[in-house]
Order: C-alpha cells, then sequence, then structure tokens
C-alpha cells in the first residue's frame, strides 16, 4: 500500500485577490488518516473544498488513484470516490434523517456501505429517522453529515473540523468512529484545528500557515515544540521545519 | 340564494388561482426566482391549446396532451439558459430577465393574434351543470378545473415528499452546495424543478382558456392572482395556496355579486387587508417575512449629526470594510494604522462641468425657437421617459427597491393635474402639486408594500398600481374607464402651449436630475448604496435603512406624479388604460437597464436609446417593445452594468461622479496612494448583486 491515493501537486487556491493556498502538496497513502492542521485563516477548508471540486483552483492538480480530477466539477467526484464532509454539518435542513442519507447515496459507488450499516454504526439513528435533521443536536447532525458521506462509499473521507462546535466528550466518540472506518478500507483526510486531537488519531499530519506548508511529518516524531512552531509561524527562528520530518 | 352560489363558485375559481399559484411557489421555493413571466407564459399555453391543437386535428381537450409535455421542455430549457445564467447575477437580476420575458412574451402574441380575445371550446363541458339544491347549480366546466386544480397541488405534494425527485428538488433548494457535494447537478435539478413548474403554468393556462376568454394582455392579472393566492395563504405552503387561491375567488365573486366592476378590486382589497394585518399570511406561522424593527434608542442620531464641511466621512481604515482588506493586506510594512479618508470622487462636478450644464439647458430652453414643434413634442416624450428612467434608477439601482408598479404615480400624478384642473387650477401650476400628492399618496402605500421583499414586493407595487387604476375608473367626475380631456387649456396658442409643456418638461427632467445626484452625492447616497450592497451590515453600522427607502420611494413617487402630470399636460387627456398601462414600467426598466442601472448616466444613454429604436421600429408596432426586452434581457445578464457601464470602463468617464474613493488622510502624504484608490473605486463601483 505505497501507492498513494490522493494526491495534490502544487495547489494554488485564491479567493479574489487574497491567496488562500500556495504550492501545497500532499500525497495521502490507502488506509491511513492524514491530517491538516493550521490556525484560522492557514487555508486548511479551501484545501478540502479544492480536492471535493468546490472550488476551483488556480494552479496544481488533484489526483486520486492516478487520474486527474482537476477539470472534474465537484458532482461529479463524488462517483470518483471524493466524499467531504463540510465544515458546520450543511445537513439538508428540511428532509429527515433517512432522506438526509438517501441523497447521499444518490451518486453512491458500489461498496459495502449503506443505509442499514450506516444505522449498525450509529445505533440511535434507525430510531430517529423520520425526523428532520433541523432537529437534531449538534452531535447528531455530525454523525448523520458522516453517513450521509459514508454511503457514497468513497475512497477517500475528507472530513472538515468534526469538532467544531461539538462538546468534546462528542467529538472523542466521533473520532473513536475513525478506526472502524479505516478497517472498512477508507482513507482518510481531515482538517483540524485541535492539535491535539489532530495528533492523536493521525498517521501523518501536515501543517499549514498562511497557505503554505510549515511542517509535515509523523506525530511521533514530531515535538510538540516543532509543532507549535509550525503552527505559529514561528519555524524560521527555531530552523525545525525542514523536509526531513516527512519521513 | 346568489350569495350562496357566488361563495360556491369562488370556492371552485380560488382553485383555479391555485393552479396558477403552485407553479409560482415551486420556483420561488426552489431557485428563489419570482417569475414575472408567470402569468404570460400561461396565455402562451392556451394561445398554443388554441391554435396548435386544432391544427393538428385534435380535439380541445388533447391540448393538455399537447401543450404540457411543450412546456416542460421550454421549461427546462429556460431555466438551463436565461433563468439559470441570472441567478448566478444576483435576484434584481433574476426579476429583470423574468419581466423581459414577461414583455417579449406579451407584445409577441399581441403581434401574432392581435388584442382580440380567444377562448378554447370545449363544447358541453362548458354549458352544462349539476344542481347542487334549489337554485344552486355548479357548472361541469368550473367543477372539472377545481378537482384538476387539486389533483395537481395533491400530485405536486406527493412528487415533492415521496420520489426521489422530489427529494433532491428539496436538497437542492435547502443548499445546492452541498447538493453538489453528494453528486448532484443542481443546475439539473434546478431545470427538473422548472419542468414540473411550467407544466402546472401549461395546465392552469388551458384550464383558464376554457374557462373563460383571453387576450396578450391577460398575464398581468394571472401574474397577480397567483401572487394574491400565495400571500394571502401564507409563503411556502401548496394548500396555504389552495386556501388564498379559495378566499380570492370568493373575494372576487362576491364582489362580482354587487357589482361585476367590483370583482377585481374586492380580490386585491382582500390581497391588501391580509398584507396589513397579517402579512405572514393565513397559514403561515410568525415567520421571516416580518421585517425586523430594530431601533436604538441613542442619545444621537447618525444621520443627523453635524459634519464638518468638505468632508463627507472621516473614518479609520479599520471601519472600512473593503479599504481595510487591502490596507492590511499591503505588503512593505506600510502603516497599518494609516489613517484613510473616505472622500466622494476625485473630480468634483467642478466649475468646468457647471457652465456646461448650465450652456446645455440655456440651448434645450431656446429650442423652440429653432425647430418645428414636432421636434419638441418629442423631446416632451424623451424627457417623460428620462424622468421615469431616472426615479426607477434611483429605486432599484441604488436603494434595491425594484418596483413594477411605478405606473401608479404616472397615472396618479396625470389624474391629480386633471382634479386640479377641474378646480379651474392652471394646469402648468398643478403638476408641482400633483406630484406632491402623490408623495403623500406614496406613504401609506409604502407602509404596506414594505411588508414585502424583493420579488414579492416588486409584485405587490404591481398589484396598488391595478387597484389605482380600478379605483380611478370608478369615478365619473374623472371619465370612468373611458378617461376625460384636460380643461382649462382650450384657448390656448398651439405653439405657445407646445414650448409651455417643452419647458415644463425640461424643468421636471433637469429637477429630477438634479434631485437624483444631488441625494446620491449626499450621506444618504452613501447610505443607500451600503444597504444596495449588503443590507445587514448597513443596518449594523446605524444607517437607518427603512426610512432612506422610504425617502427614495418618496422622491420616486414625487418624480413620476410630475412626469404624470406632464403627461396629461401633452396629450390633453387622459384614460386609465394608458396612464396606468404596466408599459410605463417596461419602459423604465428597459431604459436603465440598457443604459445602466446604478448610475446616473445609465438612464440618459438608455433614453437615447430607446428614442433611437422606438423611431427606428415605428411602423412595426409593439415590435420596439419586444425588440427592447430582449436586449434589456441580454444586457442585464452579460453587461449587467449597461452600455454606460461599458463606455465608462474604457474611458473612466464620469459625468455625475456620486461614488466614493479612499484617500490618504492628514498623516500621510497628499497625493493619495493607487492602490487606496483603486480599492475605493471598487467599493464605490458596480453594485455586488447579491
Amino acid at each position: 500500500m505505497t501507492e498513494p491515493v490522493l494526491e495534490v501537486r502544487s495547489l494554488t487556491a485564491d479567493h479574489g485577490q487574497l491567496r488562500a493556498l500556495t504550492e501545497v502538496s500532499l500525497s495521502v497513502l490507502a488506509g491511513e488518516v492524514y491530517a491538516i492542521i493550521g490556525a484560522n485563516g492557514a487555508g486548511k477548508s479551501t484545501l478540502l473544498r479544492s480536492i471535493a471540486g468546490l472550488h476551483r483552483p488556480t494552479a496544481g492538480t488533484v489526483h486520486l488513484d492516478g487520474f486527474d480530477l482537476t477539470g472534474e466539477p465537484a458532482e461529479r467526484r463524488v462517483s470518483a470516490g471524493i466524499s467531504l464532509v463540510p465544515e458546520g454539518r450543511r445537513l439538508f435542513p428540511s428532509l429527515t434523517v433517512e432522506e438526509n442519507l438517501l441523497v447521499g447515496a444518490y451518486r453512491a459507488r458500489a461498496g459495502s456501505w449503506d443505509l442499514e450499516r450506516v444505522y449498525e454504526l450509529f445505533a440511535w439513528m434507525p430510531r430517529r429517522r423520520r425526523q428532520r435533521a433541523a432537529q437534531l443536536s449538534g452531535g447528531e447532525q455530525q454523525a448523520v453529515a458522516i453517513g450521509r458521506a459514508l454511503v457514497a462509499n468513497p475512497r477517500v473521507l475528507l472530513l472538515d473540523e468534526l469538532s467544531l462546535g461539538l462538546a468534546p466528550v462528542v467529538v472523542r466518540q466521533l473520532y473513536e468512529l475513525l478506526p472502524e472506518l479505516l478497517q472498512a478500507g477508507l482513507t482518510v483526510l481531515l482538517v483540524e484545528q485541535d492539535v491535539r486531537q489532530a495528533v492523536r488519531v493521525a498517521s501523518r499530519l501536515q501543517c499549514l500557515l498562511e497557505g503554505r506548508t510549515t511542517l509535515e511529518g509523523r506525530p511521533a516524531e514530531l515535538t510538540p515544540e516543532r509543532i507549535e512552531a509550525a503552527y505559529f509561524g514561528l519555524a524560521a527562528s527555531r530552523g525545525g521545519a525542514g523536509p526531513e520530518g516527512s519521513a | 340564494m346568489s350569495w350562496a352560489n357566488a361563495v360556491v363558485q369562488g370556492i371552485l375559481l380560488g382553485g383555479l388561482y391555485a393552479l396558477f399559484a403552485c407553479g409560482l411557489s415551486l420556483l420561488f421555493g426552489v431557485m428563489r426566482v419570482i417569475n414575472l413571466a408567470h402569468g404570460d407564459l400561461a396565455v402562451l399555453a392556451a394561445y398554443l391549446g388554441v391554435t396548435l391543437v386544432p391544427a393538428m386535428g385534435l380535439p380541445p381537450l388533447w391540448s393538455f396532451v399537447v401543450v404540457v409535455p411543450i412546456f416542460m421542455v421550454l421549461g427546462y430549457l429556460l431555466q438551463r439558459s436565461l433563468i439559470q445564467a441570472s441567478i448566478e447575477r444576483g435576484q434584481l437580476t433574476t426579476l429583470l430577465v423574468t419581466f423581459g420575458l414577461s414583455v417579449v412574451i406579451e407584445n409577441g402574441l399581441l403581434e401574432a393574434f392581435s388584442a382580440d380575445s380567444h377562448s378554447l371550446a370545449v363544447g358541453s363541458l362548458a354549458s352544462g351543470s349539476v344542481r347542487v339544491m334549489g337554485e344552486l347549480s355548479v357548472g361541469y366546466l368550473s367543477l372539472a378545473v377545481f378537482v384538476v386544480a387539486v389533483a395537481v397541488l395533491l400530485g405536486l405534494q406527493l412528487l415533492l415528499s415521496r420520489s426521489g425527485t422530489g427529494r433532491l428538488i428539496r436538497a437542492v433548494a435547502d443548499d445546492r452546495e452541498m447538493a453538489r457535494l453528494v453528486g448532484t447537478n443542481y443546475r439539473h435539478v434546478f431545470g427538473v424543478a422548472a419542468a414540473i413548474a411550467f407544466a402546472t403554468v401549461a395546465v392552469a393556462g388551458l384550464a383558464f382558456g376554457m374557462y373563460s376568454s383571453f387576450a396578450p394582455t391577460a398575464g398581468v392579472s394571472r401574474l397577480l392572482f397567483a401572487f394574491e393566492a400565495v400571500v394571502i395563504g401564507g409563503l411556502g405552503s401548496l394548500w396555504g395556496t389552495l386556501l388564498g387561491g379559495m378566499v380570492l375567488g370568493v373575494a372576487q365573486a362576491v364582489g362580482a355579486q354587487v357589482n361585476p366592476a367590483y370583482a377585481v378590486i374586492a380580490g386585491h382589497l382582500v390581497f391588501l387587508a391580509v398584507l396589513a394585518v397579517r402579512p405572514e399570511g393565513l397559514t403561515g406561522g410568525p415567520g421571516p417575512p416580518r421585517r425586523i424593527r430594530w431601533r436604538p434608542r441613542l442619545p444621537l442620531r447618525p444621520w443627523s449629526l453635524p459634519r464638518p464641511p468638505g468632508r463627507l466621512l472621516g473614518t479609520r481604515a479599520a471601519r472600512g470594510r473593503g479599504g481595510a482588506a487591502v490596507l492590511g493586506a499591503r505588503p512593505g510594512g506600510a502603516p497599518a494604522r494609516a489613517t484613510v479618508r473616505v472622500t466622494r470622487s476625485r473630480r468634483r462636478l467642478g466649475r468646468l462641468g457647471l457652465a456646461a450644464a448650465v450652456l446645455l439647458v440655456a440651448g434645450l430652453a431656446y429650442l423652440p425657437y429653432l425647430v418645428y414643434s414636432g421636434t419638441t413634442d418629442t423631446l416632451v416624450n424623451f424627457f417623460i421617459v428620462l424622468t421615469l428612467a431616472s426615479m426607477w434608477n434611483l429605486l432599484a439601482g441604488y436603494a434595491g427597491l425594484v418596483s413594477v408598479g411605478q405606473q401608479a404615480f404616472v397615472g396618479l400624478g396625470a389624474y391629480f393635474v386633471l382634479i386640479a384642473a377641474q378646480r379651474g387650477l392652471e394646469p402648468f401650476a398643478a403638476i408641482p402639486l400633483a406630484a406632491v400628492a402623490c408623495a403623500l399618496v406614496a406613504l401609506p402605500i409604502a407602509w404596506l408594500v414594505f411588508r414585502l421583499r424583493g420579488g414579492y414586493f416588486a409584485i405587490a407595487t404591481w398589484v396598488v398600481a391595478d387597484v389605482c387604476q380600478l379605483v380611478i375608473s370608478r369615478f365619473s367626475f374623472l371619465g370612468g374607464g373611458t378617461g376625460k380631456s384636460l380643461p382649462g387649456l382650450g384657448g390656448a396658442d398651439p405653439a405657445l402651449l407646445g414650448a409651455a409643456t417643452y419647458w415644463a418638461a425640461l424643468a421636471v427632467t433637469m429637477l429630477a436630475l438634479a434631485s437624483v445626484y444631488l441625494l446620491l452625492r449626499r450621506r444618504v447616497g452613501l447610505a443607500l448604496t451600503a444597504v444596495r450592497d449588503d443590507e445587514v451590515g448597513a443596518r449594523s453600522l446605524g444607517v437607518r435603512v427603512g426610512r432612506t427607502q422610504r425617502l427614495v420611494y418618496l422622491v420616486a413617487a414625487l418624480g413620476c406624479g410630475a412626469a404624470g402630470g406632464l403627461l396629461i399636460v401633452s396629450q390633453l387627456n387622459v384614460e386609465p388604460a394608458s396612464a396606468f398601462t404596466v408599459q410605463w414600467s417596461a419602459v423604465m426598466i428597459f431604459v436603465t437597464v440598457i443604459g445602466g442601472i446604478g448610475s446616473v448616466e445609465g438612464p440618459i444613454v438608455g433614453t437615447v436609446l430607446y428614442f433611437v429604436l422606438q423611431q427606428t421600429l415605428a411602423q412595426y408596432g409593439a415590435w420596439y417593445l419586444i425588440v427592447l426586452g430582449a436586449v434589456a434581457v441580454v444586457v442585464a445578464i452579460w453587461a449587467p452594468r449597461g452600455l454606460w457601464g461599458l463606455i465608462a470602463d474604457r474611458t473612466h468617464l464620469r459625468l455625475f461622479p456620486v461614488g466614493y474613493v479612499l484617500r490618504s488622510g492628514p498623516s500621510e502624504a497628499a497625493t493619495p496612494d493607487p492602490s487606496e484608490v483603486a480599492a475605493g473605486q471598487r467599493t464605490a463601483g458596480p453594485p455586488a448583486r447579491n
């Protein structure tokens, strides 16, 4: 499993006149949890949105299993195998839980995930499947959002700020699902502001600062000081963020 | 018993109105598009039924089988092309585009079928009736239409709630970006929704064609009735729409029972009453339609603060949104706390400009001595159109109030002059009085129509204009529906009268342009631009949105009233149908859009073009309106700042500088930093159409 599933090469993206990403590259291997960390405005969400096809990059490419997806619109990337759980859940509020999942399965690839399996994963869900999504709590909504992405049977699952606005205990429960998803053959690319959470779950992580990569490597090989330096942009003075980190 | 009969008829008629309304609701619910061409499309369907189906040798009832699929294809294609393009430009554009379509369809039908009325003959179905009890009997046709309406609503309800397509439509309506993330091509789903909506329009139009006779101009009232049914019933509820349709139908039937001429106005009055008392509709909860009323009780009123002369708004960089971003991002470590000054455009209307303006006006004023009266008569019309367009530009281009009902004030202005002249007042002296009276009438109207926003506001103003026309037509001393000629100018020398009219028109137009210009250069102009670009943001900074918009609405009423006064003085008679015609709105909207909405110069350019077109196509009847509408649609989508926008972008020419630029303040050098000027022009530049 050395071939990268998802590969981003020198991606540059702009918001109007503002440069959000500058030549960011990353390659995610099959079956791993790859975490992007960074402060507010580092370009994390733009990176995920560019991979999902919602943001048209200025330069650079996105490859999935060796196929170039850069010019594909978002709606076609789902059947290619990319599913994004967006920041803030973004459930369809007037649809029920089950309808949200059904819409998620609209362009599903062949695979083992279906509504039944999502209902097994979240035991509370079948009982409340006829409720409108807007009536759920934040954590429940996040679960439905994950389920909605899973039923499309993605190769790569993109998780944007899973922990946003949720209680720590709920966040922990959600992250405890990750091993199960990986066992099912998924690859996960996640964005997280909570560095400790990212370090705990990721097999590799990459830190962005003002749209540039400042650090990448395996969590075990990175000291908190180096991560802190890369996160807050003190890297130059400490001289720690070399490419040797990405073993 | 006839009263009971009226109520039953009204309820059944309500089914037809609900049928009209559900397509309007669907388009708005799914893609936030108010389709102002809705009624005209229904009439188009009826015409297809009356021409195409007999041509194919099929009986009339087959028209459903033929026309509905045609309309579904039409709906899909129209959505994927024009409407989708306009959605991406913003709500103003969708209104302009659908209004343009409406005018094009209506006048196209007029050209193709003349103004005569047609009807879809359905034989025994139309004449037969079933007796319920006593004298109470129900026609087969109205019963059938009602059943069809309920069936269509039920089908629509089931389709949306149960089917996979319906699920996707609802998902796309909720969040179209998220819908893309689950693999939905939302444009296609929009197209499907439009196809369904157009299918209901076709059914409604055909049913209407069987129910009563129709003419090309019937589209407007179909749109208004559909809209009234939606608002009376409560936005966003199909069964509420049916209830609203029934209430409207009963109101009209009972009104007609009193006097056949009261049918429509009774419906309008019920609608206005609901709008006044219960703007969320009969079935709606206390939902979003209510306007936010939040008025902090501060000792200082931000908009009446005395301000230092010579500058409009001294402010820190951090306050201006666009400016702050640019300053913050500026490389090279320029002082982040640099003080900048928001000021009016670089060049004031200098002495040279003022002199040129005076010369131009003097030249124009001397014109009656030089040219034939035919030329000045044309110029009077030119000035009327220019005044109207400037007023509409102020409303829509600066205050974001897309009114399709300014003809109310044109008509009222004309009739107020008539009333004053009948009391013995000199007609020319009556024009300013009529204008002021129009502004006074606009005050309660504003209170009503400001309860709705965007497209619903547009149609509400249209309803008000219709009410004004119907009310005026009821007064016999004003000539009723046939109109009256203007007394008091009979003995005047025609040449002198023509010149006087011309001078009056010139004066009104120059006053209108000057007041628009001066209004925009005051704080109000800045406030308006802020509101147009971001209402919530403006509100949170202390801009009194309601008051500012009301002020503009009153000014626009004043200007349109004066133009109406000019109209009657130049034509020497007035009749309701032409004084209150929606063509006034069509003209002012098209002229402004083509010339350049959101710039003082735009209406001038547009009016010139309008007259060139009108003169060129004069012998082809309504074709100039069709061409104008089509051009306006194209311009609204592909050149949203109009011809003047194209000119200004290339030449940097500003005849009436009303924009604002950022200049470096006293702490820096006096020469403005180019990047700041650029930033200022961007913030003061074209409207962000959200």
